[in-house]
């Protein structure tokens, strides 16, 4: 028993190790040893690092992603913390609308958020055009507006980590302090306040985690702004010429630094935080209806229109014009550019082929999450009932490539796998569609886990024992006990993923085969050729078909659930 | 000791196993890839089957920036050699092929700024010593730009930027008609990022070798000072144009005319010295393991034939002056403008200093 749980620990370690953690170390190894992927061993020491500080433009970028991250993780936090406590406290007909757009800006890529923005904000965008605000376009391409956009788009991450802490009423302590004396401030300073504080510091960090590494937003609001952040500077390092390889892996060093001390510091709040108040007395916080509903509808309403409405509506309200320049009028209005989507009639450039990249994207995404499921579910196992020599090393790989960005493991892959000498034996995967679906995989792997990790904490251990002394294999366990009690999070695990993988543009940009055309290379491709018209048609039907892809799925996976039960019983 | 061995056996069936699934998927649309190539290319024709002896037979790829996907399928069908183009922005075309070094997947190079694949040829990257037979065809200042290791070939040179105003905003007397006039012009102005887009080097190049390094350091200093936007690539920049942000602009050549042509309130003005010219060269990889197809597809672009479809497109790429004898230029064009190049070995030189310097300065 303990040899077969070994062995698949192992199998699940060295995969991700090979998907994961490989290509990430290629890249820093190039820093030191440039060309050893390339056949030649030289070393060219460690003064490379310390450059970073005496060009400005790095520096400048470091500075500015620092500025961004802390900026976006601060308001994003507060907004996401005063919504989730009005939304745990209330029932009004604007929560449910707010919980929906939490989760669509989850899944949303950030550069279709930030493409709608521009078409808003720009100099010749629609609140310059339409409502005549200049000073929009001022704002938003600033400092302080790139840290507001991004507080929008990231917000859910604090939001959903503090309503899911905020549930449980535990004011039964709240009211044996007053009983003693206290005051509500001290109420609040001494109690509420260190109870919410994990949740709050975990928003925190992974509102900050995903704005330092992200490279859609910043990559299309900073460049018509003038403001370099570390993932745009190493996407240039890699396509300008001469290509600084060597220079991409240090920014990345950087970057990986941060991420870590920003995980660290979550880590350690959680380990200090074990304050155990969730026993047998705790109930669900029941939600009351608050006095003035009109007030909450309205400014929830308000909000939620800027946050998804802005950028999504644009985007919709452009896919309809002819001319984006001439207005809403009647005669502007169109339907050709979502006819164009499904012609083929993009003669002049092949990679513009919506159809082609939509049946490509969809493949790629769905082959990729019915994998990471597969492989998140053999490592959510070894990690909740076996005792593998390589949990720990599992952890650390199930989760590092949530903290590095795209672009940095696209090198890497480009390091590991065209290699000359897997051709020979059939692995040269570089070039082909596979290597993207092994990016998927690398991407969907840390939610995957943590679904799964989830909704096995809940399972006991002794049944699977029991089975074990009864004769039953590692794979009859989890097959016949395990995989029916968590289907439910298997499929959530499967669609999120999905959601997540079909949108990456850095990665997509970077490992597609030549003249492979995938979804958001088209939008973006079309973005940059000026054909707004045509981008933001691919980009609203795009969208919605996930969405309702994901949707269907999940209607389809519960009813199929319901109907195995009832054959059951 | 046995626990552990079949751990490593076990681990490595499983991976195994994975990317096994992995490669059996990429290989199918692998080949779906490859049939596509074929119906582009129906039948070899019979010339070339002899000189392909030394070839595999494979299809050969070609990366590049202009024609690329407009010329496989022509040269394809006219010589029988299977080819797949790949459409890359000239900065895309440079980071696979350095990416790729250790096991190179292209076989041909068309693209803009012979600044760029000067430094391949001094790095080894490229074929050297090889004459087409073709080569005879090129003009005069064709034959000028050929280098003596025959690395590559010049098939066009066109203008990596010339000045463009937005007519709303400035009148024709007001507009700059030189370099000079373009960097001390009042209002904002801008170009595109050399860091990123192909033709950027040139222009910034080309002005960098006319005033000197330090003379064009200061003027760039003054500009920027002045308001001088600049954007990632060429479209963004035509975009500014149009709305405003800017008033007069570095463009390159294709952007400017389709502007103007389109009817936009552009017009474009070729400056009195020169605008800085971007010269497209063709190089084949020194890996190649195709070098008869690779040579066929130098011999076709170098056919006046081949040229003269190029400058007959309905599209702007046709803009550019052929270098093949006989090969008459759109006629929209400045007829007899010149053009600022400077030679292959000084733009290589100094690429990565002059590329460092305006990247830093580019900061707010």
């Amino acid at each position: 028993m303990k040899a077969s749980e070994a062995r698949w620990g192992g199998g699940v370690t060295l995969l991700l190790f090979l998907f994961i953690f490989l290509p990430l170390l290629a890249v820093l190894i190039n820093v030191v040893f440039p060309g050893l992927f390339f056949g030649k061993l030289q070393y060219s020491g460690l003064g490379l690092a310390a450059e970073l500080f005496h060009r400005p433009l790095w520096r400048q970028s470091l500075l500015n992603s620092v500025t961004l991250a802390l900026g976006a993780a601060t308001l994003g936090t507060l907004v996401g913390g005063i919504l989730a406590t009005i939304r745990a406290r209330w029932n009004f007909a604007a929560a449910r609308l707010l919980d929906l757009t939490a989760w669509v800006l989850l899944i949303a890529p950030s550069f279709m958020i930030a493409q709608g923005w521009v078409l808003f904000a720009s100099a010749d965008g629609l609140a310059h055009q339409w409502l005549g605000w200049t000073w929009v376009t001022s704002f938003i391409f600033s400092p302080a507006g790139l840290v507001f956009v991004m507080a929008l788009s990231k917000f859910p991450l604090a939001y959903l980590a503090i309503l899911a802490a905020t549930e449980w009423n535990v004011r039964q302590f709240g009211h044996a302090a007053q009983l003693n004396g206290a005051s509500p401030f001290t109420v609040w300073r001494t109690i509420e306040l260190p109870l919410s504080r994990p949740s709050y510091l975990a928003g925190w960090t992974l509102v900050f985690m995903d704005t330092i590494g992200d490279f859609g937003l910043p990559a299309a609001l900073a460049t018509v702004y003038k403001f370099p952040t570390l993932t745009y500077s190493i996407y240039s390092a890699i396509y300008q010429s001469p290509v600084r390889f060597d220079m991409a892996g240090v920014l990345a060093f950087y970057l990986v630094l941060l991420l870590v001390l920003a995980m660290a510091i979550l880590l350690f709040t959680i380990r200090r935080s074990r304050y155990d108040f969730l026993n047998a007395r705790a109930v669900k916080t029941v939600k009351g209806v608050p006095r003035y509903t009109w007030l909450y509808n309205l400014l929830i309403g308000a909000f939620l229109l800027i946050c998804l409405g802005i950028p999504i509506g644009t985007s919709a309200a452009v896919s309809l014009l002819k001319q984006t320049g001439a207005g809403l009028r009647l005669d502007n209005l169109t339907l050709t550019h979502y006819r164009e989507l499904f012609s083929g009639a993009t003669s002049d450039h092949r990679l513009l082929d919506y159809l082609d990249g939509l049946v490509h994207s969809l493949t790629i995404a769905a082959t990729a999450a019915v994998l990471s499921m597969l492989i998140g579910f053999v490592i959510a196992y070894v990690l909740s009932f076996t005792e593998s020599r390589f949990k720990l090393v599992l952890q650390l790989f199930s989760i590092i490539s949530l903290a590095v960005p795209g672009v940095v493991l696209g090198i890497g892959y480009i390091f590991v796998w065209n290699q000359k000498w897997l051709e020979p034996i059939g692995l040269h995967l570089y070039g082909t569609p596979s290597l993207l679906v092994i990016a998927g995989i690398a991407g969907a792997i840390p939610y995957a886990v943590r679904v799964q990790l989830g909704a096995f904490g809940n399972l006991s251990g002794t049944m699977l024992r029991a089975a074990a002394i009864q004769g039953a294999g590692i794979f009859d366990r989890m097959r016949h006990i395990v995989l029916p009690l968590v289907r439910q999070s298997l499929l959530i695990a499967t669609l999120a993923s999905f959601g997540t993988s079909i949108f990456d543009l850095a990665l997509a940009s970077m490992l597609k085969p030549a003249n492979y055309s995938l979804m958001p290379l088209v939008i973006d491709r079309a973005f940059e050729f000026s054909r707004y018209g045509y981008a933001t048609a691919a980009t609203v039907v795009s969208c919605g078909s996930v969405v309702l892809l994901i949707l269907l799925f999940h209607t389809a996976g519960r009813l199929i659930f319901q109907r195995m039960d009832r054959n059951r019983s | 000791m046995r626990t552990k061995r079949m751990n490593r056996t076990a681990g490595f069936t499983l991976l195994v196993l994975a990317i096994l699934l992995l490669s059996a998927c990429g290989s199918k649309a692998g080949n779906s890839n490859a049939d596509v190539s074929q119906t582009a290319s129906p039948k070899p024709a019979s010339g070339a089957t002899t000189a392909a002896s030394e070839d595999t037979g494979k299809t050969i790829f070609l990366y590049g920036n202009d024609f690329v996907e407009f010329i496989a399928p022509k040269f394809a069908a006219e010589t029988g050699y299977k080819i797949e183009a790949v459409h890359y922005g000239g900065g895309e075309a440079l980071a696979k092929i350095e990416a790729e070094q250790g096991n190179p997947q292209w076989d041909v190079l068309m693209m803009d700024g012979h600044g760029s694949v000067r430094n391949l040829a001094d790095r080894d990257f490229l074929l050297t010593g090889w004459q087409p037979k073709n080569l005879g065809n090129l003009t005069k200042e064709g034959a000028s730009y050929v280098p003596k290791d025959m690395a590559y070939f010049p098939v066009g040179i066109h203008a990596s930027a010339v000045i463009a105003y937005n007519k709303k905003l400035v009148s024709a007397d007001q507009s700059p008609k030189n370099w000079e006039e373009f960097f001390s012009f009042k209002g904002p102005v801008g170009h595109a990022d050399p860091a990123v887009a192909a033709p950027a080097y040139p222009l910034v190049s080309a002005l960098f070798e006319k005033w000197g390094i330090a003379e064009a350091e200061q003027k760039y200093v003054q500009r920027f000072k002045q308001g001088l936007h600049i954007y990632p690539k060429n479209g963004p920049v035509g975009k500014a144009l149009l709305s405003g942000e800017i008033q007069v602009a570095a463009l390159q050549e294709h952007n400017a005319y389709e502007l103007k042509m389109s009817g936009e309130p552009v017009e474009v003005i070729w400056p009195e010295e020169g605008a800085p010219g971007s010269l497209r060269v063709i190089a084949i990889s020194k890996a190649t393991k195709n070098p008869a197809a690779a040579k066929a597809f130098v011999e076709y672009m170098l056919k006046p034939e081949t040229q003269k479809m190029l400058t007959s497109l309905d599209s702007t790429e046709s803009f550019f002056t052929p270098l093949v004898q006989g090969v008459k230029m759109r006629s929209e064009r400045q007829q007899n403008g010149k053009f600022l190049l400077p030679s292959a070995e000084w733009s290589a030189e100094h690429e990565v200093e002059i590329k460092t310097w305006f990247a830093d300065q580019n900061v707010n």
